[in-house]
């Protein structure tokens, strides 16, 4: 497993024609989670139809903030800014969950419609259906089937999605890539830094990024406050010093930044271009083998865009369980 | 969870279209057609599970027994003693009457169904009627009692066994009686090539009449069990829908249990259950469905007055609608109201069949229901009391409309459909009316049930 360098929540698309069933779904499923139910197979292929042009134009505009980085424009406000304005990238639905019998059209048909929609699909399947689920698996269309008699299906269900919604997409992966270097992205692979990166990143944020330059991740609460976790090598801790000496900083202050005692956030205040009075942050050390260290930086307030609101906030506006007939 | 019934419908619609195929076939390649007759046939010989004990019970193998243990000597007694005959055999009807003990044995009789007991019949029946038979009639160089009384045999050998059992035993047996009658038989005078003729037309009618018959008995006999087990299936399809979504409850209940006493947690967890009573509500008018189709065959004649626009009120008012979008799509109309003779309770349980059905049809279709997608008439016309059900959902296909009223209409795919239509023509027309069915696909169905009006 290794650290997604971009990940952020996406919506949870449900096709069932029960609305009891529907309506239990919304029930018991975690409040985070924007969660869509759909009665009806057309009306649901309908909407995620128009998914695909959406997710273009959103890769799109991060494919852009890479190449205005490499034009020079630094990527931490970039990131904030299409955060605040971009609200309706967690409307894009991330798996879909179809169930096989319906009337009219079965979900494997179903399925089938979405060509282009890149989310994760499950299968919803009775007990005499699953020799089904089993060849539309082996055939590739679907990426995971659960029987509806399943033991504690809820438990099941969330477990299987936060698995696929855990899984970073590869589009974005890709673009992301080319803000690090490659020993940047060798230290993400290595398996304890990523385990604790993961975990630290669930406890902090709903949606981060990992850049090169400087090296670090931005994230974003529930709440919609940013922080900024700067991750330094070992090797780099005497550059770090000496860039704080120069910016005014007192010897003793360098000394505990070379020793790896603290973090400063200079790279910080200059990407965001706001310079004040720079702020030492304790570190603490990331993997086994305490060659990486990070130190966790609240972005102001004053820092972010306007209408930098959350996740939180954008749920309570649409996240309104309703079974779409 | 469902099944389709019109998709199971259509899947039948391909029988005309299937025939037509098959003359097409048959006009321009006569190799086709006898392969695909081989195919049938090798399907009916090979594939479908030997039965070589009919209807075994312990009684019926008693019986049989008893009846092999006593004929036997009482026919020795008639054809040696009473009306004698060229040949009689004492011996062998103490032999052959001994076999009887074999199929009243506590191992038979115990496990009528077992492999072993179906061996046991097998031979026995084997050797007591087309060996035991085919020797005697040889020996009798087949005259009139022996004729008739081979021509019988083969009809009960067909009636006790699995036919292809019983066509390889008849052959067999035959063969075997012939070669024995070349060895020991009694000399007999050579017998006319008339008499033999006319043998042989009697004995080939009786056989192809048993053939006949025992397969189509065979055919019978697995539809019916076609039919019980497709019934089962519906049930069980049926009942697996709410049962999912009461497993959701449960665990509903457990989170709500965790959080019991935030705010609005009791309230939740009151919605909870009313939701669970609304769930074995509707189980159980499932229940009472199925349960009121499978009494088809015997409907109770309890009568009594019965008020269409009030029965129709009620029904509308308790059916289990699944959302409120569904009970908003029902628009009824009382033009006329009219008084029937019929029960209750079974009417009430038609119209519930009907309006299960036009749901059925709107759900399979690609839009939200709108308020009078399902719109029940009552009134009178030209004397006869008018119940109209007319939804807009998916329809049924033309060639399907006089099939659908049909018990246990469904296809070979073994789903079932569930539709209860039988049922409903079955009490329509013991109230003395009559039930049909106007639609084109996709642009909705008519149901109209037309009743004698009660004065």
């Amino acid at each position: 497993m290794s650290f997604p360098l971009f990940h952020r929540p996406g919506a949870i698309v449900f096709l069932d024609d029960d609305p009891a069933y529907l309506e239990m779904l919304a029930m018991v499923l975690p409040r985070q989670w924007h969660v869509k139910l759909y009665l009806r197979p057309q009306t649901c292929i309908n909407q995620l139809q128009q998914e695909p042009p959406l997710w273009e134009a959103d890769a799109w505009t991060q494919q852009e903030m890479i190449e205005r980085w490499r034009a020079g424009s630094p990527l931490i406000p970039q990131v904030l800014n299409y955060w605040a304005n971009h609200t309706e990238r967690f409307g894009l639905a991330r798996v879909c969950v179809f169930d096989y019998a319906m009337p009219g059209m079965d979900g494997l048909q179903a399925l089938g419609e979405l060509t282009d929609w890149p989310g994760g699909r499950v299968l919803l399947t009775g007990q005499a259906d699953e020799h089904v689920a089993v060849s539309a698996f082996n055939r590739g269309l679907i990426d995971q089937f659960i029987a509806k008699q399943t033991v504690d299906i809820s438990q099941h269900l969330i477990t299987v999605i936060q698995r696929m919604l855990a899984q970073p997409q590869i589009r974005h992966s890709q673009i992301w890539r080319a803000a690090l270097t490659q020993p940047q992205h060798a230290l993400l692979q290595v398996p304890s830094v990523a385990r604790q990166l993961t975990s630290l990143a669930s406890s902090h944020w709903v949606e981060h990024v990992v850049i090169g330059q400087p090296f670090g991740i931005l994230g974003m609460g529930a709440d919609g406050r940013a922080s900024w976790l700067q991750l330094e090598s070992a090797a780099g801790l005497a550059d770090l010093a000496e860039l704080a000496e120069s910016q005014g900083l007192k010897a003793a202050a360098a000394d505990d930044i070379r020793a790896g005692r603290h973090l400063v956030d200079l790279e910080l205040q200059q990407a965001l271009g706001q310079p004040g009075p720079a702020r030492l942050v304790p570190t603490f050390s990331i993997g086994h083998d305490g060659t990486l260290l990070g130190a966790l930086f609240p972005v102001e307030l004053a820092a972010s865009p306007p209408g930098l609101t959350g996740y939180k906030h954008w749920l309570k506006k649409h996240g309104r369980r309703a079974v779409r007939d | 969870m469902y099944c389709d019934m019109f998709e199971n419908l259509r899947m039948t619609s391909g029988v005309p279209a299937t025939i037509k195929q098959l003359i097409h076939t048959l006009w321009s390649s006569p190799v086709a057609w006898v392969r695909l007759w081989c195919a049938r046939i090798r399907a009916e010989l090979l594939q479908e599970q030997l039965v070589l004990i009919l209807h075994p019970s312990r009684w019926r193998l008693r019986w049989l027994g008893l009846f092999t243990l006593v004929g036997h000597p009482l026919f020795g007694w008639i054809w040696g003693q009473w009306l004698p005959q060229p040949y009689e055999s004492p011996a062998l009807r103490a032999v052959m009457g001994t076999l009887g003990l074999l199929l009243i044995s506590e191992s038979i009789t115990n496990d009528p169904s077992s492999k072993l007991s179906a061996r046991i019949f097998s031979v026995v029946f084997w050797i007591q009627l087309p060996v035991f038979f085919s020797w005697m009639y040889l020996c009798n160089n087949g005259n009139t009692v022996w004729l008739a009384s081979y021509c019988a045999m083969v009809l009960i050998y067909y009636h006790v066994t699995d036919w292809r059992a019983a066509t390889l035993g008849t052959v067999s047996g035959a063969l075997l009686a012939w070669a024995l009658f070349q060895v020991f038989g009694p000399a007999v005078p050579p017998m006319s090539q008339q008499q033999f003729s006319i043998n042989a037309v009697v004995i080939g009618f009786s056989w192809a009449s048993a053939l006949l018959l025992g397969l189509s008995s065979a055919n019978l006999r697995r539809e019916h069990l076609q039919h019980t087990l497709t019934t089962m299936g519906i049930m069980a399809h049926e009942l697996r829908t709410p049962l999912a979504t009461m497993s959701l409850i449960g665990d509903a209940v457990r989170n709500e249990g965790r959080q019991i006493k935030e705010p609005g947690g009791g309230q939740r967890l009151d919605q909870l259950v009313v939701r669970l009573h609304t769930l074995v509500r509707n189980m159980n008018q499932q229940i009472d469905t199925q349960i009121a189709n499978a009494r088809l065959l015997r409907l109770p004649t309890h009568r009594e007055s019965v008020a269409a626009a009030a029965l129709l009120r009620n029904v509308v008012k308790d059916y289990p609608y699944r959302n409120s979008r569904e009970r908003e799509s029902v628009v009824l109309v009382l033009r006329k109201d009219f008084s029937f003779e019929s029960s209750y309770r079974l009417f009430a349980q038609v119209i519930n069949n009907l309006l299960k059905n036009a749901f059925r049809a709107l759900a399979a279709t690609s839009s939200a229901a709108k308020p009078g997608d399902l719109r029940i008439e009552v009134g009178v016309l030209n004397g006869y009391g008018r119940i109209i059900v007319t939804d807009q959902g998916t329809g049924v296909p033309p060639e399907l409309q006089a099939r659908i009223f049909e018990p246990f209409f469904s296809t070979d795919r073994g789903t079932g459909h569930g539709l209860g239509l039988a049922f409903c023509q079955q009490v329509v027309e013991s109230a003395g009316g009559t039930i049909r069915v106007k639609s084109e696909p996709g642009r909705g169905a008519i149901f109209i049930i037309e009743l004698p009006v009660l004065r």
